[in-house]
């Protein structure tokens, strides 16, 4: 790596690494959650980036050179199709597949009991042995070749499990590689690594569905209580062995059915196992959790409050930015603001105007990173990406 | 048993309760229209509450549930009746974008309040919204989309369905999580609801 | 079918696959070491399925 990109790279890291612990670095960074822009930008359809793990590495290049960011997720289109297509995965539709090339793929929800990968009485089975449940139950069901142990084997089953292993280990091995690229090549640092699922949002999300978990928490509360404490230390154990041995990046939450319910139910059944797996990560392995509240979360600040200082790095999406950085900027470090719509429509002096903002309120004393409310798609126009930059450089320096 | 009992259970959410008062008031000859109008008066109440945000999706799809199952006790009758619409409208999630479960909230929210709806489904085409609102007459049009790269659908069906000079006679309206006032002033659509409710609220206006 | 129940970060718990040995002459802890790294890797797959894909 030449040595003024190996400068450029350090200075990045710190700025990051500090940011997130909710100090002031040298400038406020640039650490934008890019999906589908990435590859409009670089003149790929959704199906080449989607299929073609090589070609998002290198759509995320492009865009990390040209707007100079910071830090960014090596590949925020994140589920590569290959290994969909290996294992046969049923609840994706696939760019190039079942949608239109140029249209990012999506995940498609059972609408009823009758789909559900997981069916309501099924909840003992899952919190007796909830490996296990996935491997003989919910596997057969998701995919369209792996058999239980219950069903005669197959060839297809067979190398369904050997296809599907292999992938991954490829996707790990080619995202080691391409975060490395994207250090030498352009300085950037990759800037989240494992995931976290709160376990009622894998509930609702990829084993009952939120229209079968909405009624079960009426009529089976209980178990859908011990469910969700069954998968606690699973969903802690595959984010932990999935950060960053180095501990120099935080993993991510990827909030997701939390507001749509009351507050008895949050607080039965959402936040304490959430917030357990948030804390053990922060106290027992040293991991900072970006908390990434798709919608708008500010009705549960008081919960997060909660957390640790600095375990969090607080990513706001539809909530009131300021509003958050009022009441949690203390202890958490805060990230994202500018409206997508913006970025859609608007023009690069009004984009210019609002990371303005962004940087002298709630940036103000540090602890803060510049990125969009939402995951930034391909609506986003580059000229008001390129404001965002701009903004940053000109107005957030400390 | 008092005439506000099968309202105050579905108010209240009480699945089995429901079940039973509307198989006891039927068998001791309550007009099954009777039942109806109660079951009705409870989902405009508990769509109330959602708006007071005093009660939350998963309430409204849960009351969409029992409601469904106390309808299919009340027999062909009633459903035959409960066509009599109050008027027509055509939705759909817009092309590119799969995602259905706010669009079949407001489906369910329509249907229940008693309006003929017209689903296309999801990832629907321009084209196919232009048919269905010729072939409907509906006065309303309701896009649903989750994601922001939806925005560019949304416009090309807004102008799919001014082409076929057929704007005037439809008022359009949009919802989502990514949708703003900015995304409909943008797009061109007439109303943003900002959830289901207000869809509701919308159409039932356009129909007034 | 008897359950294995497998706790995070395994998926054929050390415990169950130490009894399928019929004799072990050697280091028992060089075996345990070398099937526990590997459970980690394959307990990751199951679960980047229901996490990631």
């Amino acid at each position: 790596m030449p040595e003024n990109m190996e400068k450029v790279y350090q200075e990045r890291l710190e700025r990051y690494k500090t940011a997130n612990r909710n100090e002031k670095p040298d400038r406020v960074p640039l650490r934008p959650f890019a999906a589908e822009f990435t590859s409009k930008y670089a003149g790929y359809t959704a199906q080449e980036v989607t299929h073609e793990y090589e070609k998002a590495f290198e759509a995320v290049r492009r865009c990390a050179k040209d707007f100079q960011w910071d830090a960014t997720v090596v590949n925020m289109i994140y589920v590569w199709s290959g290994l969909v297509d290996h294992f046969g995965q049923k609840y994706y539709k696939v760019p190039g597949i079942e949608l239109d090339p140029n249209v990012g793929f999506q995940y498609f929800e059972p609408a009823d009991e009758q789909g559900a990968f997981m069916k309501e009485d099924e909840y003992d089975a899952l919190i007796e042995s909830p490996t296990e449940f996935l491997a003989n139950v919910w596997m057969p069901r998701i995919s369209k070749y792996v058999v239980g142990p219950q069903d005669s084997n197959t060839y297809r089953n067979n190398m369904a499990w050997l296809k599907g292993g292999l992938s991954l280990m490829a996707y790990g091995g080619a995202v080691g590689a391409a975060n490395e690229k994207l250090k030498t090549e352009c300085g950037t640092v990759s800037c989240v690594s494992g995931p976290i699922k709160a376990p009622f949002d894998i509930l609702a999300d990829k084993l009952r569905g939120f229209r079968q978990v909405s009624m079960d928490v009426y009529r089976q509360p209980d178990k859908v209580q011990k469910a969700c404490e069954a998968l606690m230390p699973y969903l802690y154990m595959n984010a932990k062995v999935a950060a960053d041995p180095t501990k120099q990046v935080p993993v991510s939450v990827w909030l997701h059915r939390g507001t749509m319910f009351s507050k008895d139910m949050y607080e039965r059944f959402f936040w304490p196992t959430l917030k357990e797996i948030i804390i053990k990560l922060w106290e027992e392995d040293d991991i900072q959790t970006i908390w990434y509240a798709e919608g708008n979360w500010d009705k549960w600040l008081q919960y997060t409050k909660e957390l640790p200082e600095k375990s969090i790095i607080y990513h706001s999406d539809k909530g009131d930015i300021f509003e958050v950085h009022k009441q949690v900027g203390d202890k958490f470090a805060i990230s994202g603001g500018v409206p997508n719509d913006l970025l859609a429509f608007g023009t690069p002096e009004e984009v210019k105007e609002v990371c303005k903002k962004l940087i002298q309120t709630v940036g103000k004393d540090g602890g803060y990173l510049m990125d969009a409310q939402a995951i930034i798609q391909s609506d986003a126009k580059a000229e008001n990406m390129k404001a965002m930059t701009e903004a940053t450089l000109e107005y957030g320096e400390y | 048993m008092s005439n506000n009992d099968i309202y105050e259970a579905l108010v209240n959410l009480e699945e089995k309760k429901v079940k039973q008062l509307v198989s006891q008031s039927l068998e001791k000859g309550m007009a099954p229209e009777e039942i109806m109008e109660q079951l009705q008066k409870a989902l405009i109440e508990i769509g109330d509450r959602f708006e007071r945000e005093e009660c939350y999706v998963p309430d409204l799809i849960y009351s969409g549930a029992i409601m469904k199952d106390a309808v299919e006790l009340l027999g062909p009758k009633i459903k035959e009746k409960g066509a009599e619409a109050k008027g027509k409208v055509v939705v759909g999630t817009v092309y590119g974008d799969i995602h259905d479960i706010g669009k079949d909230l407001v489906v369910m929210l329509l249907q229940n309040a008693g309006f003929d709806v017209v689903d296309l489904g999801v990832d629907v085409k321009p084209e196919k919204f232009v048919e269905a609102i010729k072939e409907s007459g509906a006065k309303v049009v309701g896009m649903s989309c989750l994601l922001t790269i939806s925005f560019d659908a949304i416009s090309k069906t807004v102008k799919a369905i001014e082409d076929a000079g057929i704007r005037d006679q439809v008022s359009i309206m949009i919802g989502g999580a990514p949708v703003t006032e900015l995304v409909k002033d943008k797009t061109g659509c007439d109303y943003y609801g900002k959830d289901a409710i207000h869809g509701l609220r919308f159409v039932s206006e356009a129909y007034s | 079918m008897e359950k294995l129940k497998p706790k995070p970060g395994e998926i054929i718990p050390w415990e169950v696959h130490e009894k399928e040995y019929e004799n072990i002459l050697g280091d028992k802890e060089i075996l345990k070491q070398e099937w526990q790294n590997l459970e980690v890797i394959a307990f990751r797959f199951i679960w980047a399925i229901l996490t990631d894909f």
